[in-house]
């Protein structure tokens, strides 16, 4: 297979995958939850800068954001696990096929960068004797940050050298020698081009493409339900420690097992994690509103139980659940939504009290208990 | 009797894989289920552990069926897959924990039946680790400590042996000998004919759904008229008997 054939069939193939998870994402009742929190948070955003001291240490912001923007870095390569296999007679005639990679992944570091910088360089310009060029220039230094962080990756150069060149970009910006930093970047970028690979490093590359497909579907997981993630589960020994206290009874052989699903997923604990901060911070942008600090409550809550709803069903199709003699499925699960459900509320309903004042966030409270019953009962 | 199967007939949905089959396996018995790869030793054993809906007949263990008492007949009965599989967020020691709760198993027998049968399999090292940096071997050894954990009267092993080292084949054949003195009663499906032959009492060989030979090793020797042959050339001679 030539690099341009391969090339086309990989690419076509994972922007079709993209699309179609992206456009389930879009009719999620979750994306419009964070539309709404960002139009929210922009509008805030706007009357701050409205408002701003032109004392404001915007080149501060603006220098941090070089560091910020490089501490991030994600690559693509499109190949499968098959390939470790199949490709390997063509390994080296696949020259194009590397540099169509390492194309795609510089293009995508820049755009990366480019609503933060917006966002960063509408508060600078307010703040800091600046022209167009100079923007231009920023814009570029951050861009040549973006693509590096992602080229470091591909090219398994260690993270330390990218953060060691943003960080001295970050600081000429932060010292008013903001026009300086695209000599840093070049060199930076000049580095990655000197030790780039020669031969397309297959294992390599293959195990980057999954970190970054999981790192995807994890993301899209929060909207929908994503059929081929491959979960990881951290120990979390402190909350583990605790359900080793569930009682050693055959009733319980249920509770022991979701719990423990339920710590250790992302689609248990960490999404209620999740909800709980953004539902947090929608409360704090929207304190002076009582009565949206109220209705949050049920909003995050409601999303919380919907989807925590099914998160027994990727064990309880398993063997081993299925040959079980002893233990009440419906029930534990039941007890496990109710469970965190409550103490979401009850952090949420705290956190809205102290943000608004209004007792009625208890009414609020109320109803999510009532919502997050219903999910619990429903089948 | 602690396996009985009368007139099974099964298979998934509409497509019938076994016709009419008769199995019995008593206590102390270790009886190995042979055939060709689709012959329906798989599907056989999906039926008994209650994987696969009965389309007629009936499965019996210790007299009691899955649909009369369905607690009681999972506690009798104990599995280890060909393939691994475990839960990806259990450790191997929460995994054993699991399965003695799930069957009714006290703890301090449990906490016994932890370090006999991982000492044994070598596997005490292992207990706190989660099964994706497990080997295949490990992975194997988990579920048969999984299953030998829960203290089951019946024992169904599905090619056990695959993925497994030389000492852990040998401590695990050493194990089955121990469950059979004690009572227990196991079905193994297996293609190492020869293992097979050493350990089993009997043999029932399955093909396209169908009985096609069942007894001791002697039996099916005179059956076949093999006087000096290996369980290898009876099934040879099995095998070909049923296509003609």
């Amino acid at each position: 297979m030539t690099s341009s054939a391969l090339w086309k069939t990989r690419y076509q193939a994972a922007m079709a995958e993209m699309t179609k998870y992206t456009r389930y994402m879009a009719n999620g009742g979750l994306l419009f939850t964070v539309y709404f929190v960002v139009l929210y948070g922009l509008v805030v955003y706007g009357r701050f800068l409205d408002q701003i001291d032109p004392d404001f240490p915007g080149h501060l912001i603006m220098g941090g954001l070089f560091i910020l923007l490089a501490c991030y870095r994600s690559t693509r390569t499109f190949l499968v696990e098959a390939d470790q296999v199949f490709l390997l007679p063509s390994l080296p005639r696949l020259d194009g096929y590397m540099k169509r990679v390492r194309v795609y992944n510089a293009v995508y570091g820049i755009f990366r960068v480019i609503l933060p910088f917006l966002a960063v360089s509408v508060l600078y310009v307010r703040t800091e004797q600046t022209t167009a060029g100079e923007l231009i220039l920023l814009f570029v230094s951050l861009g040549m940050i973006g693509a590096a962080a992602n080229l470091s990756k591909l090219e398994g150069i260690g993270h330390r050298i990218v953060l060691l060149y943003a960080t001295g970009a970050g600081v000429l910006v932060m010292l008013d020698m903001g026009s300086f930093s695209i000599v840093v970047t070049s060199l930076l970028l000049l580095t990655l081009h000197l030790k780039k690979q020669e031969q397309l490093p297959l294992m390599e590359w293959i195990t980057l493409e999954q970190e970054s497909r999981d790192r995807f579907y994890r993301i899209a997981n929060w909207f929908v339900d994503v059929p081929r993630l491959s979960t990881t589960y951290k120990r979390r020994r402190l909350l583990s420690h605790l359900v080793e206290k569930i009682g050693f009874d055959q009733k319980r052989t249920f509770d022991y097992l979701y719990m423990k699903q339920f710590i250790r997923s992302t689609d248990g604990i960490g999404l209620i994690v999740r909800l709980t901060l953004i539902g947090a911070v929608f409360m704090w942008l929207a304190k002076d509103n009582g009565w949206l600090v109220t209705l949050a409550i049920p909003a995050f809550s409601g999303l919380t139980s919907f989807q925590l709803a099914p998160f027994t069903r990727a064990i309880d199709s398993h063997l081993l659940t299925r040959l079980l003699p002893f233990g009440d499925a419906v029930s534990s699960k039941r007890k496990v939504i109710r469970v965190t459900s409550f103490l979401q509320v009850m952090v949420l309903a705290l956190a809205g009290f102290i943000l608004s004042s209004e007792v009625t966030v208890f009414v609020g409270a109320i109803v999510a208990l009532g919502i997050s019953e219903y999910y619990a009962r429903k089948k | 009797m602690l396996l009985k199967i009368n007139d099974l007939s099964g298979g998934y949905g509409s497509k019938k894989v076994l016709h009419h089959i008769d199995i019995a396996v008593k206590q102390g018995e270790l009886v190995g289920l042979i055939g060709l790869n689709g012959a329906g030793k798989s599907t056989t054993i999906k039926h008994i552990l209650g994987l696969l809906p009965v389309k007629s007949g009936e499965i019996l263990i210790n007299g009691v069926s899955l649909e009369a008492d369905e607690q009681t007949y999972r506690k009798q009965v104990a599995y280890i897959p060909e393939q691994p599989m475990l839960y990806e967020q259990l450790t191997l020691r929460e995994h054993l924990r699991l399965m003695a709760q799930g069957y009714a198993v006290d703890k301090t027998t449990a906490e016994e039946r932890i370090i006999h049968y991982a000492t044994r399999l070598r596997m005490t090292k292992q207990l706190e680790w989660f099964p994706s940096v497990f080997s295949k071997g490990m992975k194997q050894k988990a579920m048969i400590l999984c299953a030998l954990i829960t203290g089951s009267e019946l024992l169904i092993v599905d090619e056990p042996f695959v993925g497994l080292d030389p000492l852990a084949i040998r401590e695990l054949l050493a194990i089955f000998s121990e469950l059979k003195a004690d009572g227990k009663g196991i079905l193994m499906s297996t293609h190492i004919l020869e293992t097979a032959e050493r350990h089993c009492n009997r043999f029932i060989l399955l093909h396209e759904g169908h009985i096609a030979a069942e007894g001791t090793t002697e039996e099916l020797r005179n059956r076949y008229e093999l006087q000096q042959g290996s369980l290898d050339d009876i099934y040879v001679a099995a095998i070909e008997e049923a296509e003609r």
